[in-house]
This record gives C-alpha cells, structure tokens and sequence, in this order.
C-alpha cells in the first residue's frame, strides 16, 4: 500500500517536472520570439521611416517591399516603398478621401506620388491607358494618428 | 472600413438592432471597470474572443468570434477561424475566453489587426489553463491576446501540460 503511494507521489512529481520543464521551454521560446520580432521591427522602422510634414515628395513608386505575412500581419493602411529607386519611406495612411479605399487596394509600383512641404496628404496618380486616375490619402504618423501641421 | 462587409451582411433591420446591442455591449466592456460586478477582466481591451476546438500534440483548429470593443468598428462581432501547427505532449478539446491589447496603447485600434499570423503558448492544469499569443501587424505594432481555456486534455504526464505553436487566424467570410 505505501509503496504503491510513493509510486503515486513520484508519478505526480516527475509530471509536475514535466511541466515546469515544458513551460520553461514554451516561455524561452516565446521571449526569444518576441525580441526578434522587436529587432525586425525596428530595423523596418530605421529602414524606412514614415513621411514627415515637412518633406515634399515627387516620384514613382519602384518598389513596394513584399513583407513575409509569417513575420508580419499585412495590413491595408501602410505599404514600405521606394521612390524613385532611392528614397525609402513608409506610407501609413488613412482611407482615400472621396473612395474611400485602402492604400492596399490602389497602391501598385509604377504609380506616381506627390506631397507638397507641410501637407497632410499625399495624391497617388495611377495611370490607366489615355487616363490618369488621382487618389488622395490622408498621412499617418508612426503611431497611426493623423499627420498635424 | 475594410471590414464593413463582415458587420452589415445581415438583412438591415436585424443587423441594425443587433449592432446597437452590441456597441452598448462592446462600450461597456472597454470602458467600466466593474462592468461585470466587482471587477472587469476586459477593461480597455481592444476586442475580445470566443471560441471552441481541439489540439493535437501541438497541432489546432478552433472556430469562434471576435466582439470589436474599440475603433470605427466597435460592436462588431465578427467569426473567425484559428489553426495552427506546434508542438505539445497532449489531445485536448475546449473553450476559450480571451482579451485582445496593443502592446502600444497610444495606437488606435483597427479591426484588420486581428487577422493574420501569431505564436501562442500555453499551459494547464487539470481542466482548466491560460494562453499568451503575439502578432505583429505591419508598421511596428504588436498584439497581445491573453486568454483562459477550460476543457479536457489527455496527456501521458498526469494533469499538467503545456505547449506553443504557430498559427494564422483568418475571418470566416459569409
């Protein structure tokens, strides 16, 4: 009987080893992942800073960079691009003021942009055929509020 | 909004009352802190979630709903699919209740946020357990879910598990 107790006991306590042991492992894992993520962040927020007020923007959008979706969510209000084959900037916008469509949906490489010094918008001209479509969208600053003059 | 098409699918008198319903619901949650008697566990979270599935050494699939508790689309309650592939020395079936935060409260939500790829791990004890997930929505945010999980795990260790895995949360389109 009280061998079959100690059995009982130490069952129970190499489980509960177990468990520590796994949790252990998951916490590592998991802080390990999250401070990478930070790095990847960061180097993407060094790498292409958002537009600023003051800055005055004219170009052709060359590249927008293809963010693997397993490091980060893809979302429709910001695209990391580059204009004119050397100017890197992150675009964090609101919806198109009269479309109401995310920058997602309308921004492609090839399309021009253009922002005037202490505007806190950017027009986004996509040519179609003989026609030149225009979009407008209001800036975002690195924290997602509206661009302030 | 993005996800306008996911709230007002319904036929519009119904949607309307239940929106209402819901946005009273949704605001409460997020701003009363004894919403729901002495204390409110979802006080200023940006939504909260249901759902119910399985796992398998590691390996998930839940289905369940979001209810939007901040940003333009607060009150939404919105379906949605979790899967994911990991690693963990148990079977187990149950529910969950959790909250979603940005890491940055300074950000405004935005209900897109909520989709896509995240890490979660977990641990438990007999029936009942807690689960941390972390995501990144593109331009330097970071989501938090944290979540409570109650159900029945089998595994060759007694009462105690624990696990993480990979996964992507998709919203289930009508």
């Amino acid at each position: 009987m009280i061998q079959k107790e100690n059995s009982m006991i130490k069952k129970r306590y190499s489980s509960f080893i177990f468990f520590l042991i796994s949790i252990s492992i998951a916490l590592i894992w998991f802080y390990l992942d999250i401070k990478k993520s930070q790095d990847l962040i960061l180097k993407f927020a060094l790498e292409y800073p958002v537009i600023k007020i003051e800055e005055h923007i004219n170009g052709q959008v060359t590249s927008i960079y293809q963010h693997d979706p397993k490091e980060f969510r893809i979302m429709s209000y910001n695209r990391d691009i580059t204009i004119n084959d050397t100017l890197k900037r992150r675009l964090n916008v609101d919806n198109e003021l009269y479309t109401g469509s995310s920058l997602g949906e309308i921004l492609s490489v090839g399309d021009s942009l253009h922002k005037q010094a202490d505007s806190t918008s950017i027009a986004v001209f996509k040519i179609r055929g003989a026609d030149t479509l225009k979009y407008r969208f209001p800036l975002l600053n690195e924290k997602l509020h509206p661009l302030k003059k | 909004m993005a996800f306008n098409h996911l709230v007002h699918d319904e036929p519009e008198g119904k949607s309307f009352k239940i929106a209402a319903s819901y946005k009273k619901l949704a605001l409460a949650l997020r701003y009363s802190p004894f919403a729901l008697g002495s204390s409110n566990p979802f006080f200023m979270a940006e939504a909260i979630y249901f759902d119910m599935g399985a796992g398998f050494v590691g390996a998930e699939y839940d289905g369940g709903y979001f209810l939007v508790l901040a940003g333009e689309d607060a009150g939404a309650l919105i379906p949605y699919s979790e899967h994911g592939g990991g690693g963990a020395p148990e079977a187990s079936i149950g529910v969950e209740l959790g909250r979603v935060d940005l890491a940055d409260k300074s950000i405004p939500f935005k209900t897109e946020m909520l989709f896509g790829e995240r890490n979660k791990f977990w641990g438990g004890a007999v029936f009942v357990g807690g689960a941390v997930s972390y995501s990144k929505p593109s331009g330097g945010v970071q989501l938090i879910s944290t979540s409570i999980n109650i159900g029945i795990s089998i595994n060759p260790f007694g009462g105690f598990s624990a696990g993480g895995n990979r996964g992507l949360i998709d919203p289930k389109r009508k």
